[in-house]
């Protein structure tokens, strides 16, 4: 092999202290690749945020909401009584899952609350908590986040516009963005899942179902005793599994937040 | 260069510097790659081809494709009809030898039967073949400009044509894409009025300083950046679900997860180890010119970024479905969704995401204690759980152990 020079920098980082560097930061050092390969699909154990792990990750997520989100207030929507951590919203999940998936686990996505839903480990029933965003269009509501985002899934090469489009929030990133009506934008990772979702149209809206798809998306069929409220238009949406175990894909205040918010993660076979 | 051809609309930007379609011509000289110009008629292809004509005068040679051309009369244009006549191996190179064309332009390539297109191809790669063997012509430098109209056809595999044009072009560019400003052709059309295309002055060449800087490109070292992100373009976008897209053969993309259709997985195969050195020789070449125009720094990745556009965009990776359905056509827009995704994987999206940033350099720092490292050799994905970065391991390792 010719000789080669070892730069001293590389991609303007500099070479040296980057193991210590690297090595400190699992989340970087998580190997970008494909959506599928960053969220285990086996062997996975579902748990509410609860307890020291829950006291544990709430104080990490306050320090990151306060340096790095300016403590912005839709952030500021997450309590610990009862030994458990309360409330949900689009942002506060993105976040969270960041602090999750520095210990290799993350916000459960509609298709795992599906999984924990059928295996019966945890009673979901009384509880609600987001799980994903619903892209319908570029326009509102929300239209600074969804016109940005939209740009975003473009440039990734899919089309926005026609069937609504899911994208769990455990994939997703959060940015402060000081042109943005909360301050906050998300981003797409590496690890960010697109999912057509023309089940979420207007015209399905009071459909009934039981069980849902790979996607963690209803099928539907009659006589089902859950229920899809699905009708809204346009713009950016929360996509939240109901108290009643229906799914909610209107609402689109992405910041409020109510006491029966409840988070559920995921462990690849490991219980905090 | 001579500027009968007149556009002053930018093709990229480096290094802070604006580049246009001369520069590419001139990085394609430097760098000795064979430039293809595709585009509509009348949109000044052939005069930019003609333009670098005189850089070589009485050095460079005019081929007008035409289907009734036969390899005679192509020998006959060279000077080497001698050669039909059937002579010894060592007459034959002494008449080769004296062939001392530096530059061969053809216009409307597609034009001409593949037994004559296949000579010109050799005739831009220097050398002549007779009778299975390679006769070398241009004194060690030579490099061909050829230009046509044939949309498409690049990307069909089942295509004569467009194989031997991603074989033997090293950079292809569809003008259409960089046309003229109006201010252009308000220059171009005060000046005359006469459609045909125009030969420059032969007055002084440039023959010595385009070989000069040939030679002193090709001796250049290539900053280790450009190899990590050529390897990236050849090993790291192989990677899918499946394992290997070029595994796959003509499974891809039709056989990938749902999910890697939308994703850059299912738009764009690797690149060729030929065509990643076409790219670094680009690349570097493209370097020295923004340079020339007073770049104070150098950004390699962005650098190897815009020689990958150029030199993938026709080159047959594209899902063409893809760029159809999603691109409206347009392969350059499609190339730059594929930079993006790259540009992220590399740099992630700021201070909070360094993509794999970080995780190079901590490789670099273990290659430079010369010591393998299985905690940062990991942070490219193991065999259990590999990623599009697990070629990184193969590639710090062999850093460490020099071979």
């Amino acid at each position: 092999m010719p000789k080669i020079i070892i730069p001293d920098k590389i991609l303007g980082r500099s070479v040296e202290g980057a193991i210590e560097r690297a090595l400190a930061n699992p989340d970087h050092s998580t190997p970008t690749s494909s959506p599928t390969t960053n969220f285990s699909a086996s062997n996975v154990e579902y748990n509410w945020l609860e307890g020291d792990f829950g006291r544990q990750v709430l104080e990490e997520y306050n320090q990151l909401v306060q340096n790095e989100y300016q403590n912005a207030s839709a952030l500021q929507k997450l309590s610990f009584a009862d030994d458990v951590v309360k409330g949900s919203n689009s942002f506060v999940f993105a976040v969270l899952n960041k602090v999750l998936r520095k210990q290799g686990k993350w916000v459960a996505r509609p298709v795992d609350l599906e999984k924990c839903l059928k295996e019966g480990t945890l009673d979901l029933n009384g509880t609600y908590g987001d799980s994903g965003l619903v892209l319908r269009g570029e326009n509102d509501p929300n239209l600074y986040l969804a016109q940005n985002l939209a740009t975003q899934i473009q440039t990734k090469g899919y089309s926005v516009g026609e069937d609504p489009i899911v994208i769990p929030l455990a994939g997703l990133d959060l940015v402060y963005d000081s042109s943005s009506p909360h301050n906050l934008a998300f981003q797409l990772t590496d690890s960010s899942e697109i999912i057509y979702a023309p089940q979420l149209n207007k015209s399905n809206h009071g459909k009934k179902f039981n069980h849902r798809d790979d996607n963690g998306l209803p099928v539907f069929e009659e006589g089902g005793s859950r229920t899809l409220y699905s009708n809204a238009e346009g713009g950016l949406i929360r996509l939240y599994r109901y108290w009643d175990l229906g799914l909610n894909a209107r609402n689109d205040d992405l910041a409020v937040s109510g006491v029966n918010g409840r988070v559920v993660f995921c462990a690849e076979g490991i219980a905090p | 260069m001579p500027d009968i051809y007149q556009n002053s609309t930018e093709v990229c930007q480096l290094n802070g510097e604006s580049l246009y379609m001369h520069d590419v011509v001139d990085a394609c000289l430097r760098g000795r790659l064979n430039l293809f110009l595709q585009g509509d008629t009348g949109s000044g292809k052939t005069q930019l081809a003609r333009d670098a004509m005189a850089y070589f005068p009485n050095k460079s040679m005019f081929v007008l494709g035409r289907n009734d051309m036969d390899t005679r009369e192509l020998f006959q244009q060279i000077n080497l009809e001698k050669l039909r006549t059937g002579k010894s191996s060592e007459e034959l190179r002494e008449l080769t030898s004296k062939i001392d064309t530096n530059l061969i332009v053809v216009d409307e390539l597609p034009n001409c039967v593949p037994a004559v297109r296949a000579q010109l191809f050799n005739l831009f790669d220097g050398f002549i073949e007779i009778g299975g063997k390679a006769y070398p012509i241009g004194n060690g430098y030579s490099v061909g400009i050829a230009t046509g109209n044939i949309g498409q056809q690049f990307t069909e595999s089942s295509n004569d044509l467009g194989r031997a044009l991603k074989d033997r072009m090293h950079v292809v560019v569809d003008v259409d894409y960089f046309a003229p400003k109006p201010s252009d052709t308000l220059k171009i059309l005060a000046g005359n009025t006469n459609p045909r295309v125009e030969f420059g002055s032969e007055g002084e060449g440039k023959i010595e300083e385009i070989c000069f800087k040939y030679k002193a490109l090709s001796e250049k070292s290539v900053p280790l950046e450009k190899l990590f992100v050529a390897n990236y373009l050849i090993h790291g976008l192989d990677y899918c679900s499946k394992g290997s897209k070029r595994e796959m053969k003509g499974a891809w993309p039709t056989q990938l997860e749902n999910h890697e259709q939308g994703m850059d997985t299912g738009l764009v195969l690797p690149v060729s180890t030929r065509a990643a050195k076409s790219l670094i020789r680009l690349s570097q070449a493209l370097d020295d010119i923004s340079i020339e125009k007073g770049a104070k720094s150098q950004d390699y990745f962005e650098s190897m970024m815009q020689a990958y556009k150029l030199v993938s965009a026709y080159s047959g990776v594209l899902n063409e479905a893809d760029v159809q359905n999603k691109y409206d056509g347009n392969h350059y827009s499609a190339i730059d969704a594929v930079i993006a995704t790259t540009r992220q994987q590399f740099r992630g999206n700021g201070n909070d995401d360094p993509g794999q940033s970080e995780n190079l350099a901590a490789g670099l720092e273990m290659v430079r204690s010369g010591k393998k490292n299985k905690k940062v050799l990991d942070l490219f994905g193991t065999k259990q759980n590999p990623t599009r970065w697990t070629f990184m391991r193969d590639t710090l390792e062999s850093l460490i152990g020099g071979d």
